[in-house]
């Protein structure tokens, strides 16, 4: 059995550390917003986790198209590793904003562009994980996933740019204000700078969590080869 | 001029979901990866008896 690389440790302290000091940036460092309050403090982790959920969608895309060219099995442990991780980043972000809309736009859920579309995007990615158990055998379930990822991969860019395209009161808090928008608001100098650190310190997160899936993803392919092999 | 809205009880519970969400997760790792190590040994020892 492998042992767990020095790097992948440093990581796992990395990323404790990183999730401590976002925690603390938000409740103590940044400023409280003059009209929300302390709820507006939920935006920080809830941009987080989205921008990870999305940048997992698109990496299992990536994922797929290597799958489809070298049809190296590993290809396939890491496109399911990430969208696995992918849907339980962006559950967190779906359930972030309804709290955050819930005292803002007095309700806590509203069939509004941006959250049909994440969770249009949620289900998607839900039907691959299921698409997968019904699949025995490997490679097919290997090429269909990768195929299925790439297509997947559309609804990312559609719900990023949902709120750019359609009328929406979902805020647009970088770039262009959304004249409906409600709960918009504009960033201070410390509000951006927790904002940007909050990024990147879940972008840390996730790859030490893709990578400990990965491992756990290795490990199931030797078991099941080992069954394989017992079988015959 | 009025102060901010009184929304800590929205903070906490986003908090709460944020790091449930996250633990459960890590729970659920943790669990299957003993699982499938387990297997592992079983059917290691099961393939070097045959």
């Amino acid at each position: 059995m492998d042992a767990k690389p020095r790097l992948l440790k440093v990581l796992d302290v990395a990323s404790i550390a990183l999730v401590v000091a976002t925690t603390l940036l938000v409740l103590f460092y940044a400023p409280m917003e003059r009209v929300m309050g302390a709820v507006q403090k939920v935006f920080y982790f809830h941009v987080a986790h989205a921008w990870v959920g999305m940048l997992s969608f698109i990496v299992a895309a990536v994922a797929g198209i290597a799958y489809l060219r070298t049809k190296n099995m590993r290809w396939d442990i890491v496109g399911l590793a990430t969208v696995e991780l992918g849907m339980v980043f962006m559950l967190i972000a779906l359930v972030t904003g309804s709290i955050w809309a819930r005292p803002i736009w007095n309700t806590w859920w509203t069939w509004d562009p941006r959250l049909t579309t994440v969770t249009i995007m949620e289900l998607i990615y839900a039907a691959y994980l299921m698409l997968r158990q019904g699949i025995e055998d490997p490679e097919r379930r290997a090429r269909f996933g990768a195929v299925y990822a790439i297509l997947g991969a559309v609804s990312v860019p559609l719900t990023f740019f949902s709120i750019r395209i359609f009328r929406t009161i979902h805020p647009v808090v970088i770039g262009n204000s959304v004249p409906g928008a409600e709960g918009g608001f504009d960033m201070t100098p410390k509000m951006l700078q927790v904002f940007f650190f909050g990024l990147i310190a879940y972008t840390v997160v996730y790859f030490d969590l893709l990578w400990h899936r990965i491992r756990m993803g290795r490990l199931a392919e030797r078991v099941e080869q080992l069954k394989l092999r017992l079988s015959q | 001029m009025e102060g901010p809205a009184n929304t800590i009880t929205y903070l906490i519970g986003g908090l709460a979901v944020v790091f449930g969400v996250m633990a459960v997760y890590l729970v659920s790792l943790v669990s299957r990866w003993r699982n499938l190590r387990q297997d592992e040994e079983v059917l290691q020892k099961l393939d070097t008896k045959q």
